[in-house]
């Protein structure tokens, strides 16, 4: 018995992530473009919602300002991956040369951007993790404001409002859902280990933690480091795959979309913030042509933009009041959950 | 002196969360009675009293308010019938002054007459009050913060006043004022249902009284009878 | 130091704005200890309404005022049933993102459907002028809305400070559960509360209007973060203390961006963030005072 739990544990792993390979593999080369990109999105978002999970579910952080850190980790990555032309020629940055007449591979831009994510976000996190409840949530509001409003207004080195494009398209496959797995296998194990339940102790009440023998600032910088590093990669995925980039992108309505994932998958909830990224991801994309307007039996129907946003204002207000826990709640999907369950309808 | 029925309790349970506190309490208030409810720590006698309220929603049983059925009344609406409340650890309005709190309590007055008069005759029950009448009411004593809230009590002119342990902490001759005070004030037509620890002086003013024991009353009758029950006098008055 | 005083004068219109809008924001926070986020948007409603009976029904200035107040109320009620009453009790997160939702789905349905252009807001003949005093120019509107400040202002004291009303809304702000039974009805308090924090944001929208000449969708979104900070600036809870904190913001803010060298005007946002985290540095027990005063 012991043996084969053994085998089992150490054979789980390479089989497991061989068979994701595979279903990865057959779905890059079968999907077709629009589905492909559908795929992309949902795993971006993944990343997002998993993320934002550590700080909003667990350790009650609300923040809304990963915007900002989207944003910071966003231009980052992306003043180092542009070509050197369109920096130079087209729209003539003011920046180092160090920085202009370079143009680097995906992975260090990645791991660069998340780096500057994280230091941002921890600079943000410092004077306001002293504050609690709605003066936390108010601050990183502000901030991701300001993050906003400096990026439109430091056209130098960002090329303002106007934004950046002409990326090359490095996001593909194998590193949103490589990243992705990372993040959920990280944030599950996190959960078991004293890093994460010191998070979700914090989360429940700050006093007691302390009581505890909980270091809460020292754990508040770590849940805040590693969140916001997630998620700027998350938002350097987004911009090369969608090949733009402009600070509006990254207002409160972005920060509001991935709010509302961990809300409805169950805030504290991994396996939630997943399904919350399906369905948020799916959809945003189902109203994407009545946003954009299209055409029945010959009559033009007019675009609607901001009706995803609308609705899902609505459903977020609907589901704060009628199941305010989710669709998870605080749990996480598991096979024999599920087995047990089932078995036991099945005796009822 | 009358025998209407003033207040109440049939049977009533009640409590917090999915744990009853109170197992079929029954408690009656003639008019013009003052009535005690005597009890150790934690047995529920400030459950009863919120329950009365309407802060608590009873399980089950019945309350009734001259002649009235006020078991759901939310405690607005039990207040507007005539019961006040002068609740346990006092609860003034700390972030108002002195006036402020009284005019607070006076919010079911009609008139600005009815105001004054109330203010007056409560001022000159509580002398000290009148002097620190624009003071910030967080900042009292303990003793005028118990005068306040008894103060505040009195200024919607009850029919009915409950009382959560008014001679807690107090000095000896506070003890004095608030009992004499229930004694006027009962004088002069208000009912009083009064939760004390204080056996000894409670059972003084009182004419009839209950004894509640893990959220049941396990003993009853007139004040002078209590007083001179065996079991009372140890536990209650400390009497061997 | 005529620039500076010019400056200040600029900066007043805006003063009073956040003056208002922190005035109706702390007040709300003070009674039920939520952090209306819609406030902006219920800001933004006034505006229209106004702008609508101004422009479209043409109806005169004085009534297109009383409208743009009545539609702030309208939608002020409107989110306090749909965005608050159902959740109250569940924590002040929930109470936090359904007022966020309300604010977000409500500026959005407005850019649906009238766009996020900007729409001319006219002010009446009798506030169209300057008057010169020295090198000092006076604007008439400054004028009319300094005088409204003061009387909103004043009336809003008086009922706060003097009337059963507003002893009842202290009381219930620091303890609710024994104001209800003084027969004080909390459930009728919040909405008065609600509607008096929403009339404010109706004063607020017509001092924009006529203050900048023009109104759009998403002119909520900044005025009711810098309210925010007016309000915690006078200790949140505080209505006297929202007022003078946004007169204090909005005059600091406008004489920011008058020294604030050309190029880096759109910096002019991360003024009241640097004062919030003086603020938070220097005295943060100011930020935790909650009931009204
Ligand atoms: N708010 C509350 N929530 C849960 N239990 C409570 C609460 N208040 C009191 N209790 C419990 O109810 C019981 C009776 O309390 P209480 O009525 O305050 O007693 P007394 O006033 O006689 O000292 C106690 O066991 C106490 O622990
Ligand atoms: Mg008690």
């Amino acid at each position: 018995m012991r043996v084969r739990e053994g085998f089992t544990a150490v054979a789980r792993y390479p089989i497991g992530i061989g068979l994701v390979v595979l279903v990865l593999f057959l779905l890059d080369r079968s999907l077709p473009g629009f589905w492909l990109t559908l795929f992309l999105l949902f795993g971006i978002n993944t990343i997002l919602a998993v993320s934002l999970n550590i700080t909003n579910g667990w350790a009650n952080l609300f923040s809304i300002g990963h915007g900002g850190i989207m944003l910071a980790g966003g231009y980052a990555a992306a003043l180092f991956t542009l070509p050197v032309f369109f920096k130079v020629d087209i729209i003539g940055l003011h920046l180092p040369g160090w920085i202009l007449n370079v143009q680097i591979p995906f992975l260090p831009a990645l791991l660069l951007g998340g780096v500057v994510g994280s230091i941002v976000g921890i600079l943000l996190a410092l004077p306001a993790l002293r504050l609690r409840g709605i003066y936390f949530i108010l601050v990183t509001l502000g901030f991701n404001l300001i993050m906003v409003s400096i990026a439109e207004n430091l056209p130098n080195y960002t090329n303002g409002a106007m934004g950046l494009r002409q990326f090359p398209l490095y996001t593909n496959v194998w590193w949103v859902w490589g990243i992705a797995f990372l993040v959920i296998y990280i944030a599950l194990r996190l959960r078991k280990s004293y890093i994460g339940r010191a998070f979700i102790a914090i989360g429940r009440d700050q006093e007691l933690a302390e009581h505890m023998g909980i270091n809460l600032l020292k754990y508040k910088i770590y849940a805040f480091g590693l969140s916001t590093f997630f998620t700027a990669i998350g938002g350097i995925l987004w911009v090369h795959l969608i090949l733009n980039l402009f600070p509006n992108a990254f207002s409160l309505a972005l920060v509001f979309h991935v709010v509302t994932m961990i809300v409805i998958g169950g805030m504290g909830s991994v396996s939630g913030a997943v399904i919350g990224a399906a369905i948020i991801t799916g959809f945003t994309e189902v109203l994407a042509p009545i946003e954009e307007g299209f055409q029945v039996f010959g009559v033009q129907v007019p675009h609607l933009f901001g009706l995803t946003t609308l609705l899902l204002a609505v459903v977020l207000i609907l589901i704060l009041i009628l199941r305010p826990q989710g669709i998870m709640g605080e749990g996480e999907f598991s096979l024999q959950g599920l087995r047990k369950r089932l078995s036991r309808s099945k005796a009822e | 002196m009358s025998t209407e029925l003033l207040l109440e309790l049939s049977e009533v349970t009640a409590g917090y969360g999915k744990m009853p506190v109170l197992h079929g309490v029954s408690i009656k208030c003639h008019r013009g009675e003052i009535v005690t409810l005597l009890g150790a720590n934690g047995v529920g006698k400030t459950t009863t009293l919120r329950t009365i309220l309407g802060q608590l929603k009873p399980r089950d049983g019945e309350i009734k308010f001259n002649g009235a059925d006020i078991t759901r009344l939310p405690p607005h609406k039990t207040a507007a019938l005539g019961v006040a409340h002068s609740p346990e650890g006092r609860n003034i309005f700390g972030n108002l002054t002195v006036i402020e709190n009284l005019r607070a309590g006076a919010h079911l007055l009609k008139t600005r007459k009815e105001l004054k008069e109330h203010l007056d005759r409560v001022y000159s029950m509580f002398p000290r009050l009148k002097e620190r009448r624009t003071q910030i009411a967080g900042s009292l004593s303990g003793g005028e913060q118990q005068m306040l809230a008894m103060g505040r009590a009195l200024m919607s002119n009850p029919r009915l006043m409950l009382l959560d342990e008014p001679s807690l902490g107090l000095a000896p001759q506070l003890v004095k004022l608030v009992a004499d005070t229930l004694t006027e004030v009962n004088r002069t037509g208000t009912s009083v249902l009064l939760v004390e620890q204080n056996a000894r002086l409670a059972l003084e003013i009182s004419r009839y009284g209950y004894v509640m024991e893990k959220g049941a009353i396990a003993l009853e009758g007139n004040a002078k009878e209590l007083g001179a029950n065996e079991q009372v006098k140890k536990v209650y008055l400390g009497i061997a | 130091m005529t620039y500076f005083i010019q400056q200040m004068l600029n900066g007043v219109c805006w003063g009073s704005i956040l003056a208002m809008l922190g005035a109706g924001y702390t007040m709300t926070f003070g009674i039920i200890g939520l952090v209306n986020f819609a406030h902006g948007e219920i800001f933004m409603a006034g505006a229209f309404a106004a702008y609508f009976a101004l422009h479209v029904a043409g109806l005169p200035f004085g009534v297109a005022a009383v409208l743009g107040i009545l539609g702030a109320i309208a939608i002020g009620l409107l989110v306090e049933r749909i965005a608050f009453r159902p959740v109250r009790g569940s924590g002040m997160i929930t109470l936090f993102i359904t007022s966020f939702a309300a604010s977000i789905g409500i500026r959005t349905l407005f850019v649906m459907l009238f766009t996020d252009r900007a729409k001319p807001f006219s002010m009446p003949a009798f506030l169209k002028g300057a008057y010169l005093i020295g090198d000092l120019f006076i604007f008439k509107k400054t004028i009319a809305v300094v005088i409204v400040l003061v009387v909103v202002g004043a009336l809003l004291m008086y009922l706060v400070k003097k009337t059963k009303t507003g002893i009842a809304m202290r009381a219930m702000s620091y303890d609710s559960e024994t104001a209800q039974s003084m027969g004080i009805n909390t459930e009728k308090i919040i909405i008065i509360t609600f509607i008096i924090a929403s009339a404010l944001a109706g004063v607020a929208a017509i001092m924009w209007g006529v203050s900048y000449g023009r109104i759009r969708s998403s002119m909520g979104m900044m005025p009711v973060v810098d309210a925010f900070i007016a309000s915690v600036i006078g200790g949140l809870g505080n209505v006297f203390g929202a007022i003078v904190g946004g007169l204090i913001l909005g005059i600091g803010e406008t004489l920011f961006v008058a020294y604030l060298p050309p190029e880096l005007i759109g910096l002019r946002t991360l003024f009241v963030w640097i004062v919030l985290f003086i603020i938070i540095i220097v005295k943060p027990s100011g930020l935790f005072r909650a009931n009204v005063k």
